[in-house]
Parts: structure tokens; sequence; C-alpha cells
């Protein structure tokens, strides 16, 4: 049987203003994959992984981490805080410090490790995500692309056994953006748990092993990545596009100049490679 | 925009401890503030000025425009200092009637206006030279050092910050006002500076909110802990400064 590292259960969440962000939406998420929210602007993929380390806390129904009720206490939060790490949208209010050093050592000092791991740890974080060079930075002066992989190492520092990004590439070059999905890649291959929010549907479909359509605070399909973007009806109802390499495929079959596949190509690549071998 | 870390964070005494270089500025500064001899001012901003372009390798330019700054303000006050109203113009090197009064210029006054002048651009290069080749995380440190309240120092490392966020968030509703005419005559100019406050509040406030999210996502605790880079004493470095220093100090029992 597949665990479950965070699962909802008609989780209702209205803000201040009235607004009913999420409506009875109930979730599981498994463990070690990697998975994608999509859904337009609005959808509620913000206030839904907010819940994921209890910065928001439902209004009904209730959240689990790994098959627990959540605990909000002081030291419940604290504990969950250590495992789940977020990186945020918004990646200029994530950075507070004077330089790039000092702000992705933030959390490691805050789990309370000794200096020499900590050191240690930073070097290996900060080369991983390609800012070793930039360590001494304040964080005014980087690129936007730097400063989101300064907010992810600051995450990564922790070693959080679930990473949550919310809209990681919105506005990042193409070339950052698959050097961000591939360190994800390398995380989830040692065995993090990934969530990433998006509505990049080319990337959702490359990359995720699960994906869930939020519209207007509910799921309204989930499943893997395949299945779901073969629901036009889906796309329509949360107004999302096709994957490109999805609907390349399928017009190419269609219209009979290649043959059906049992693994439908996920990649650009992984299309060109079979219009190279697997013509009618 | 300029701003001055581009210059700061990787100048080349960067790496020097900042302690070393908090004292000696300071105690330049207080040379500088204690004697009345125009040759250990100059001194002193020889001294400071050269070590800024040829140790730190700041560019003599930026040097020259943070200098201008000061030195604007420091003529105005001066003149002020220069120009003496007297009923007699005894005394005076050069003087204008007015009336039954002179306006003029004593050699004492000017002796006052140019020690003023000078004593003043001394310690505010010995000051650049500190703020030059030492970045703001550095400085913190000092006060870390110092037995500062950590509230203190929290707080000026999150207002060092949030004043680039501020400026930057001020400038892009500046750029995309004034990208659709918002400020083509003197009327819309001043409706468009109050909406472009009244949003910059906003934004500062969500801003605000999202970075406390983010803190307490990375386990902030009331209590903003981060890591320094490792700062090494360095023999020759305070060596370099100590033999300054005392040439300085000497320099005022000299002439
Ligand atoms: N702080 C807030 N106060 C009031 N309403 C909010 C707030 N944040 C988000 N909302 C509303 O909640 C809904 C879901 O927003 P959000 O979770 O940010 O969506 P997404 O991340 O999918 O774009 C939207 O209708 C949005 O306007
Ligand atoms: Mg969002």
């Amino acid at each position: 049987m597949a665990t479950y590292i965070v699962s909802t259960e008609k989780l209702d969440f209205t803000y201040l203003d009235g607004t009913k962000a999420l409506d009875s939406l109930s979730i599981k998420i498994p463990e070690g994959k990697k998975v994608a929210f999509i859904g337009n602007n609005g959808a509620g993929k913000t206030t839904l992984l907010l819940h994921f380390n209890g910065i928001n806390r439902p209004d009904g129904g209730e959240v689990r981490y790994n098959g627990q009720k959540m605990d909000y206490s002081s030291k419940g939060i604290k504990e969950l805080r250590k495992k789940v790490g977020i990186v945020f949208q918004d990646t200029d209010s994530q950075l507070f410090s004077g330089s790039v050093y000092q702000d992705v050592s933030f959390g490691p000092m805050n789990l309370g490790w000794p200096e020499g791991k900590i050191r240690i740890k930073l070097e290996q974080v900060m080369k991983e995500a390609g800012i070793w060079e930039l360590r001494d930075k304040p964080p005014h002066l980087l690129s936007y692309g730097q400063k989101k992989r300064v907010a992810i190492a600051g995450v990564l520092a922790m070693e959080p056994e679930l990473i949550i990004l919310d809209e990681p590439t919105a506005a990042l070059d193409p070339v950052c953006t698959s050097q961000v999905m591939s360190l994800l890649n390398t995380l989830n291959t040692n065995g993090a748990t990934i969530i990433v929010s998006s509505h990049n549907m080319d990337e959702v479909y490359a990359w995720a092993d699960f994906v869930f359509v939020l519209k207007e605070g509910k799921v309204i399909a989930e499943g893997s990545p395949i299945n779901v973007f073969r629901r036009q009806d889906v796309l329509a109802a949360a107004s999302l596009k096709n994957p490109l390499v999805l609907e390349l495929y399928d017009k190419l079959v269609s219209s009979g100049m290649l043959a059906k596949q049992e693994d439908v190509p996920a990649t650009p690549e992984a299309l060109i490679a079979l219009l190279a071998t697997g013509k009618l | 925009m300029l701003y001055i870390d581009q210059f700061v964070y990787k100048n080349k005494m960067c790496h020097f401890h900042p302690l070393e270089k908090v004292i000696f500025a300071f105690v330049t500064i207080l040379l500088s503030v204690t004697t009345d001899k125009m040759a250990v001012h100059l001194a002193i901003m020889a001294v400071m000025l050269s070590l800024l372009v040829f140790k730190a390798g700041t560019p003599v330019t930026v040097v020259g425009k943070l200098l201008l700054a000061p030195t604007g303000f420091l003529l105005a006050g001066g003149l002020s200092l220069a120009v003496t109203v007297n009923v007699s113009a005894a005394g005076m090197l050069v003087a204008l009637t007015i009336g039954n009064f002179y306006l003029g210029v004593t050699a004492t006054s000017l002796a006052l206006a140019t020690g003023v002048l000078l004593r003043s651009l001394s310690a505010v290069s010995a000051l650049y030279f500190l703020v030059l080749t030492t970045p703001m995380t550095d400085l913190l440190h000092v006060l870390q050092l110092l037995r500062v309240p950590a509230m203190v120092i929290e707080l000026v490392m999150l207002i060092y910050r949030f004043i680039f966020v501020f400026i930057e968030t001020a400038f892009s509703i500046y750029a995309a006002q004034s990208a659709r005419l918002g400020f083509i005559d003197f009327r819309r100019s001043i409706t468009s500076f109050g909406v472009l406050f009244a949003n910059l509040w906003g934004k500062a406030f969500f801003k605000s909110q999202a970075m406390y999210n983010s803190l307490l996502s990375r386990g902030y605790e009331g209590e903003l802990k981060v890591l320094s880079p490792e700062y090494k004493f360095s023999l020759p470095n305070t060596l370099l400064f100590v033999l300054l220093e005392l040439g300085l100090v000497s320099l005022v029992f000299v002439v």
C-alpha cells in the first residue's frame, strides 16, 4: 500500500475578506513522488500549499502529515517545519539578509546544528544550486533567476523530506528553468517528496509523476499526467492548455505519421527520438 | 541607479577583519575631530583616499562622486563662517559696503572656515573608507562583537534589506505610471504620486506579510540567527593599520 506524506480531508479555508479559497478539498500526496498542482491564477494553489506547513490552518476538515492529524501546538509546528520546506513564489520577500551566505544559513541556524556542520552543508547546497560564487553578494544585486536559486538553497540547506515550491519557474528563463527542474529531480532521487504548483503545462507534463487540477478551490481531476492531460473536459473547465508534446504526438498518430506507442513520449527529446525510429 | 554596495562586496580589502577596519576608521575620526593642524587633516585625507583607490580598488570616479556630495554642503557652510559682518572694515582682507556695515572676510574667519572644511572632509574620508571597504553584514558582525542587543542588529538588517525592496517597488510603480503618461503635466504628476505612495504602502504591507510567512517556514522563532563568513585577524593587516595610525598621530607633534 502506498503511504501518503500529506493528505487533506474535506478541507475548507476562507480568507478574512470572505473569499472561499478552498472548498471541501480532499487529496492524498504519495510519498517520494514528484507531484504538481495545476490551475489558473486564483485556483487556490498557494492557499493549499500553505496548509502543508501549518502557515494556514483549516476552517473546516483536516490536514494529515504522515497519517497523523496535524498538531498545531508550537512544538508540533516546529517539528513540522523541520521536515517541510517551502520556496515561496515571491522571491524578494523570502530573502531578508545582507548577503547570500547569511541568508542561506538562516534555516540551519534555526535547526540548532553545530557551526561546522552548517558550514559544510552551506557550501554543498550553494554549489548544487550554482550560487557558491555569489555568496558575498547582497540580494538586491542579484538577477531574478539567481534570487530564486538562493531562495531554493535556503530551503534545501535544512534537508527537508518534503519540498514545496510555489510556481518555481514562473518568470525564469529556459536555461534557469531546466536547471531548477533537474535539481528537483536529483533531490527526488535522493528520497525527498517534491510538490510544485505551476501553470506551465509542458513542464508539468514532462516532469511530474502525479498531477492535481484545481479550480475555484476544488480538485477537478487527479492522476498521472498522461491521464489528466488526455481529459479535454478537465482542461477546458480549468482553462488550461494541452501540453505541446502530447498534442503533437496525438496529431502525428491520428494522421498516420507515427505508430501508436505503449509509452507516450513526455518530453520533446523523447518525441524527436521517436520520430527517428517509430515511423510507420 | 548607483548602489555603492556594488563596489563594496568585492573590494580588495573585503577579507580584512571588519574589527580592524572599524577601529582604524574610528581612531582616525577621533584624531580628526581633536586636532586643529591642517597638515594632519590633509594627511588623513591622503591616507584614506589612497587606501580606497589603490588598496581596495574602488574606482576613482565613485570616490570622487561620493566626496562631491558633502563638499557642496561644506562649502556652503564654510562660506557662512568665512564671511563676517562688522561696522568697520578693519582687519578685513576683502570687504563689501552695505549701508553702514561691512561684509567681508577676515584672516581669522578664513582660517576658521578652512579649518572646519578640512576637518570635516578628513573625517568624512575616514568614514568613507569604512563604508566602502566593509559590507553591511560585516559591520553588523562588529556590532555583535560589541555586544549590541540582537534586536537592534536584526532591525538594522531588515531595514537595510527593505530599503532596496522599497526602492525597487517604488521604481517599478513609477516606471509603469510614466510609461502610461502618468507624469505628463503637473496635475497628473500630483495624482500619480498620490497613487504611487498609496500603492507602495499596500505593497510593502503585503511583502512584509509574505516575508514573515517565509521566515516562519524556515523555523523563525523570534530571532534572526544567521552565520557570517569566517573572519580572520591578520598580523600584516593589523600592522599596516597601526603603522599608518602612528604616522598620523605623530604628525600632530611634528608640525
Ligand atoms: N490574503 C488574501 N486575502 C484575501 N483573499 C486572498 C488572499 N490570498 C488569496 N486570496 C484569494 O484566494 C483565492 C485563491 O488564491 P491563491 O491561493 O493565491 O491562488 P493561486 O495560488 O492558485 O493563484 C483567490 O480568489 C484569491 O483572490
Ligand atoms: Mg499562487
